[in-house]
């Protein structure tokens, strides 16, 4: 861990890092099954004080996505890097902490009068809960969409969080990732209202804030976040992005087909996304069109315009393939062996 | 801008945030209830084992370190996983991740474990599991329930068998289907268990309706398997019936993988199911209403002579010849006085008909696939033929040009012509789920696909296929029917009876090849063993009469009811009549293990409520968790799950491994074993039948059978005390059939974790599978008849789309056709359309409190988002779903992923719904009687295959309206 030797260190100075660990998740991969939210949930926040929290989130897109309309919440940078006001998500916004009556159903001689149900952590039935929109998706049928989404913190390069904390709790380690101190933090939550991706969740039993840690206990042994390592489809890659060997550099800053979500809030994030290449839209009269169905003003909504650049040359390169020639970046994204994806990270855990 | 906002920003945060400054627990703007507060606070709800004051850092720590994996059979099934265990407790888990690739050209394995398993031991700690045994203190299902000792358990238990013994005999009692969930000991040891008791037990594979008929019509076999990576070599990718997404996640990279690799993507399915975001062609074929596509792609394919005739010569029936006036194959027996099995082409070399070779599939003359003419018999009559294919271009022109098939399927013609183009020119790759085999008419829908896979020479090759699964579970089969180990020699007295069975089969068919013989020693394993047809069995036992009988329901070709098939069937020695299931004979005794029938079976939650349970005067269950069915029974017997016993899994091709789970932490409370409790359980039988003075019984075989006996041929003499010595039997098994390296020992499973499979063993799956097994390059099915041209196991010696039975010729079906789902419970607007969860294999993680909060903990169905405008149902509202036979409450989600015909639901728990009567129970499972052929080659009654599947439910008609607040 980085040693602070000076009692009041400078924001610049929480921020900097010497390298800066990124992920990239492959959409084209992604199918919403929630491994790595169990991965993260099971190792971090199985806790009767964290249930609400998911640091590791996938939702479905578009949608409300996780925490609800966290699009809408504000944080972040304006254009000219000006900070901008957040909100803070409720309990119910950070998908809420059901709790359930198997007993009443099981063994209180109701017969079958009581259904097993959700109970919300404010009581009564949920209002609203995690993926509470999954697979709905938009669009009209024939033309139906959707894609998942996975989030957890972009560890960003210029992280509004550290920027907001009034305790200075919040700082990055050599390696970019992350952390708020837990022994400084005292719960105000200026980070929650700030970070623009609410990926700050509040510890309401501790008083204290806490999020992704980048899974930093493993990373320190080359392993990689269980996020990651236990994707099951194998969307995820991992390393540093100055690390030209790594796969991560060869899609971010190489090929270019890895982005980020929603640029525009100024805070460099380090969580890059390959765009979806949806199915072939229908046409009026039911025909196959060569045109994708997810319209591109969705996704530019949430990748920006570079969207379309990385579409075009995933497409291009795809159709190298399916003519039968080579091409160096679709056999990345395939990556035959999957240890390959994930740079100087690929210890086992045991 | 990093300059600039260093220092500013922070206070502008605190004062955009509203002063947030001063917050503390108590001003949490409507973060939290006092409840939810004071529960956090006092850490009520914690439990002992999982502190978690620590330091994220502390975090990552733990005692051990086992392997584990998952016998859910999802499909792979077989992932190696370690397990973390720290202070007596399974604190997490994570994939091994050490899985090879065929070869560096294919993707590999890893990570291999998907959201179920990385989270299966939140299942251990939970509400639903059972700990204690248990004996109900109320009316059935009344939820009253009083611990009880293990020896009154059993005690109770062994006398009321006992007591079924006596008054009806060992046909008494019933083990009902028990699911391969509870792991291989446990499969074996119920089936070991049933074995020694002269049990009956429905088939568990045709009960849960995963034998798919039309596969079986075609190929005479069921199974037909691949690794993942044969994927990778196809050029078109077509799923059907399936969700991989929810279903398969551990291997569905090798589809995104294959796109990427420049595979075209084509999912074919009702609704625009989750898999199909990852293609490049949604077909939104209606519901059920696949066989019209396929009929019209062979339709195109021989419109434009784009088939591939040398394939179709070779490989299939289409050149065999048929009669016109009775629709039967031309025979040996009519034309010279020859067998009545050998059938006949038209050989334009020697301008006559010729014999069809039986003994291989290569043929040295000049076969007419386009043929008729008049043929003259023995009698001195003459008859007039033509091969299949000319009376199928016939029909297929008729009644399946796009233009025909487009407003039956639902796919426009142009798209149809296209997918034919596709296929005929491609190496492709069909994948088939289970879905078909629940859609009443699945077995017309897979004939119809294969048939195109068939016209455009796509089986048996690289990259080809109509897959869906191979499952090496012989090791389970030996520990639950053998009379020695592979110590005492097992192996040379199964040898011996191969031997026999070989003899008797080729004197009666010098022919037969050696799948035959396997088959034969299958069909007649399957009449010693207990296993009976389950429609059958649910007509007879459970109450299913009322429903299956009713003829507004039924295909309207069709002139008898089930109930009349089964009886002219049974006359006509169409069915064994040792599968008769004697109505007189009802079972007294019931025995669940991993069966959950008010979900599982078709209106099971009224017609075993209302009539099968209340007939048995015991019963019990050996289980992990409370199920909607656990709680109807007398005695609950808790059993130890994944990671606290040891087992092995069993192995489905899609992943070529078995995996080693050891006993990583003591089941909780006093949950023993499955198979320690079958052991206990032979003691009590024993032990109590001395007492009641009784010494022996009398099998279905009616050799009579000591009870003293019981438990030491149940663990033959003690070589089979526990769970170690059974998984030490497996090692031995695999080893010395080839499934494992010749030398493979358990010391070297326990070291490496996971084996990959070396062959497809030494019994019939290696004949199913038909292909050279390789280590090094990915496998595919069917190789062996394309390669070494072995006939196959069918009536015609071919792959066989014309079924010349009787019953298939008066229904209309000796060709694949299109036909609608009949109105199995009344006709309404909306088609039900479902399947597996994604969160849950069966219901086994559905009531679990970690995946529930994996979405809204509570059962939905999708709707289109217009057509519920259009009804004043809003996203979120309480529903009724119903027929005319019965209803079911669910919340709604809106999705436009549905299409405006169909309502979609997966798999959930009863005891979720209101009632406890979830989608399931109007579903009513109307088994097509036409499958009661079983005496026709390839319909054969055999494990996991043969006889009507119970389940039908895809596509039927059901009506949505909210539900009106009280």
């Amino acid at each position: 861990m980085k040693m602070l030797n000076k009692s009041i260190p400078t924001k610049q100075e929480l921020m900097k890092s010497d390298r800066q660990i990124a992920t990239v998740i492959d959409l084209n991969k992604c199918m919403g099954c929630q491994s790595c939210t169990v991965a993260c949930k099971n190792l971090w926040t199985e806790r009767d004080d964290a249930h609400h929290m998911r640091w590791m989130s996938v939702a479905t897109a578009p949608g409300a996505l996780y925490p609800r309309d966290f699009e809408k919440k504000g944080g972040g940078y304006d254009k000219s890097g000006n900070p901008q006001p957040g909100d803070l998500p409720s309990l119910v916004d950070c998908g809420d902490a059901f709790t359930f009556n198997h007993q009443e159903v099981f063994n209180e001689g109701n017969a079958q009068n009581r259904k097993l149900e959700p109970t919300s952590a404010l009581g009564g039935s949920p209002e609203w809960g995690y993926n509470w929109d999954e697979d709905q998706g938009k669009g009209e049928w024939p033309n139906p969409y959707f894609f998942y989404l996975p989030r957890k913190c972009n560890h960003c390069s210029h992280p509004a969080c550290v920027d907001a904390c009034s305790r200075n709790a919040i700082y990055k380690r050599e390696d970019g990732v992350v952390l708020i101190d837990q022994d400084k933090c005292e719960g105000h939550r200026h980070c929650v209202a700030a970070c623009p991706y609410k990926m700050v969740f509040f510890n309401p039993a501790k008083e204290k804030s806490e999020k992704c840690i980048e899974c930093f206990p493993r990373l320190d042994k080359g392993i990689a976040t269980a996020c990651n390592r236990q994707c099951p489809g194998r969307t995820r890659a991992m390393g540093f992005l100055d690390d030209e060997n790594s796969l991560v550099h060869k899609l971010v800053e190489k090929y270019k087909v890895a982005i980020p979500l929603h640029p525009e809030y100024g805070t460099s994030p380090n969580v890059f996304y390959v765009p979806p290449m949806s199915p072939w839209a229908f046409d009026s009269d039911d025909e196959l069109t060569d045109k994708m169905r997810i319209p591109d003003s969705v996704l530019e909504s949430y990748f920006g315009k570079e969207v379309h650049k990385a579409l075009a040359i995933l497409l291009a390169e795809r159709e190298k393939k399916k003519s039968g020639g080579d091409s160096a970046l679709m056999d990345l994204l395939i990556s035959r062996k999957w240890q390959d994806r994930f740079a100087e990270f690929t210890n086992h855990p045991v | 801008m990093a300059k600039e906002t260093a220092t500013l920003p922070r206070r502008d945060f605190l004062k955009l945030s509203g002063g947030a400054a001063g917050l503390s627990l108590t001003s949490l703007s409507g973060c939290a209830s006092p409840s939810f507060i004071s529960n956090l606070v006092s850490g009520k709800a914690n439990i002992d084992y999982s502190s978690r004051e620590d330091i994220y850092a502390k975090e990552w720590q733990w005692d051990k370190v086992s392997w584990g994996s998952h016998n859910n059979q999802c499909l792979p099934a077989a992932c190696s996983f370690r397990v973390y265990t720290r202070n007596g407790v399974v604190w997490r888990e994570e994939q091994n991740a050490r899985s090879d690739a065929s070869n560096e050209a294919y993707p590999d394995y890893n990570p291999m474990g998907c959201q179920k398993g990385c989270a299966f031991h939140n299942l251990l700690y939970s509400e639903e599991r059972l700990r204690y045994p248990m004996k109900r203190a109320g009316e059935r299902g009344e939820g009253k329930w009083q611990r009880i000792s293990w020896d009154q358990a059993l005690s109770e238990v062994a006398d009321a068998i006992l007591d079924a013994h006596e008054e009806i005999g060992s046909a008494g009692f019933h083990i009902d289907a028990p699911h391969l969930h509870a792991g291989s000991v446990a499969t074996a040891g119920a089936g070991r268990f049933g074995n020694q008791l002269g049990a009956i037990s429905p088939d568990t594979n045709v009960a849960i309706g995963d034998d798919l008929k039309g596969v079986a019509q075609v190929f005479g076999k069921m199974r037909m398997g691949m690794t993942s990576d044969n994927m990778f070599d196809a050029e078109v990718l077509i799923f059907s019936n399936t969700n991989w997404s929810y279903t398969a996640p551990p291997m569905y990279h090798f589809i995104t993988e294959a796109r990427y690799n420049g595979s075209e993507v084509v999912l074919v399915n009702p609704d625009y199911n989750p898999s199909t975001i990852h293609a490049d062609i949604h077909v939104p074929v209606l519901p059920a209403s696949d066989a019209a596509l396929w009929l019209s792609v062979a339709q195109v394919m021989i419109d434009e002579e784009i088939y591939h005739p040398d394939f179709v010569l070779e490989q299939t029936d289409l050149p065999i010849l048929v009669r016109r006036d009775n629709g039967k194959f031309l025979s040996a027996q009519e034309v010279d006085g020859g067998r009545p099995d050998q059938f006949y082409f038209y050989d334009s070399g020697l301008e006559e008909v010729a014999e069809a070779p039986r003994d291989k599939l290569k043929y040295d003359g000049q076969a007419e696939l386009d043929a008729d003419l008049r043929v003259p018999l023995k009698d001195g009559s003459t008859t007039q033929v033509e091969t299949v294919f000319r009376k199928l271009k016939r029909e297929l022109g008729a009644n399946y040009t796009p233009e025909k098939a487009s407003p039956k399927c639902g796919v426009t013609p142009k798209l149809i012509r296209e997918l034919a183009r596709k296929i005929a020119t491609k190496r492709t790759h069909f994948y088939n789920g289970f879905s078909s085999a629940k859609s009443y008419h699945g077995d017309l829908m897979e004939r119809a696909a294969i048939l195109v896979l068939g016209l455009s020479g796509n089986w048996g090759k690289p990259g080809t296929g109509f897959n869906n699964f191979l499952m090496m579970i012989d090791h389970v089969g030996h520990v639950g029917g053998t009379d020695k180990t592979i110590a005492q020699g097992s192996q040379a007295e199964r040898e011996q009876i191969l031997q026999q069975v070989t003899h008797m089969v080729k004197s009666q068919d010098p022919d037969a090849s050696e799948e035959d013989v396997h088959l034969a020693l299958a069909v007649m394993s399957q009449r010693k063993s207990g296993s009976v047809p389950p429609a059958i069995w649910m007509y007879q036992y459970a109450g299913y009469k009322k429903l299956w009988d009713k003829k507004e329901w039924q295909d309207p070709a069709l002139s008898k009811t089930f109930g009349e098939y089964l009886s002219e069937g049974l006359e006509k020695g169409y069915i064994d009549p040792i599968y008769k299931c004697d109505p007189a004979a009802q079972p007294q005794v019931l025995m669940y293990q991993c069966h959950n029938p008010m979900r599982r079976q078709r209106s099971g939650a009224r017609m075993y409520l209302e009539e099968l349970w209340p007939k048995a005067k015991m019963i019990f269950t050996i289980e992990t968790r409370m199920s909607s069915s656990a709680a109807f029974s007398d005695i609950l017997l808790p059993a130890a799950w994944y990671y606290e016993k040891a087992d092995t899994t069993m192995v489905f091709a899609h992943y070529p491994y078995q995996s080693m789970q050891q006993k990583a932490v003591d089941p909780p409370g006093e949950a023993l074993s499955e198979w320690e409790i079958y052991r206990d359980l032979m003691g009590k039988i024993a032990e109590r039948a001395a007492q009641r003075g009784m010494t022996q019984f009398v099998d279905r075989a009616g050799v009579p059978r000591l009870y003293s006996d019981l438990q030491r041929r149940f663990t033959l003499d003690g070589e089979l005390n526990d769970n170690e010595d059974v998984v030490r039997e497996f090692v031995a098994y695999n080893a010395a059939t080839g499934l494992f390296p010749p030398d493979y020992t358990l010391e070297k499973f326990e070291e490496e974790g996971q084996v990959r499979i070396t062959s497809l063993g030494d019994g019939l799956q290696r004949h199913t599978g038909a292909s050279d097994w390789h280590t090094d390059k990915p496998n595919y099915a069917l190789g062996w008849h394309v390669d070494k041209k072995l006939p196959y196991p069918t009536h015609t010696r071919r792959a066989q789309f014309y079924m010349d039975h009787e019953w298939f010729i008066e229904a209309g079906e000796a060709l694949p056709v299109h036909k609608d789902t009949p109105p199995i419970g009344g006709d309404h607007p909306f088609r039900l359309v479902g399947g597996h969860p994604r969160i849950s294999v069966h219901t086994l993680h559905l009531a679990n409190p970690h995946f529930m909060k994996l979405h809204r903990g509570q059962p939905v169905v999708f709707l289109n988002d217009q057509v519920a405008r259009e009804k004043g149902i809003a996203d979120g509202d309480q529903v009724r779903m119903f027929n005319d036979y019965d209803e079911s409450e669910l919340m709604v989600s809106l999705s436009a992923a549905v299409g405006k015909d169909q309502v979609v639901t997966y798999m959930w728990e009863p005891y979720q719904f209101k009632d406890w009567k979830s989608h399931d129970v109007m579903t009513i499972g109307l088994p097509k009687p036409t499958q009661l052929a079983m005496n026709y080659t390839q319909c054969r009654f055999h494990s996991s295959t043969g006889s009507p599947n119970p389940t039908s439910d895809r596509a039927i008609r059901v009506d949505i309206e909210k539900v009106k607040e009280a």
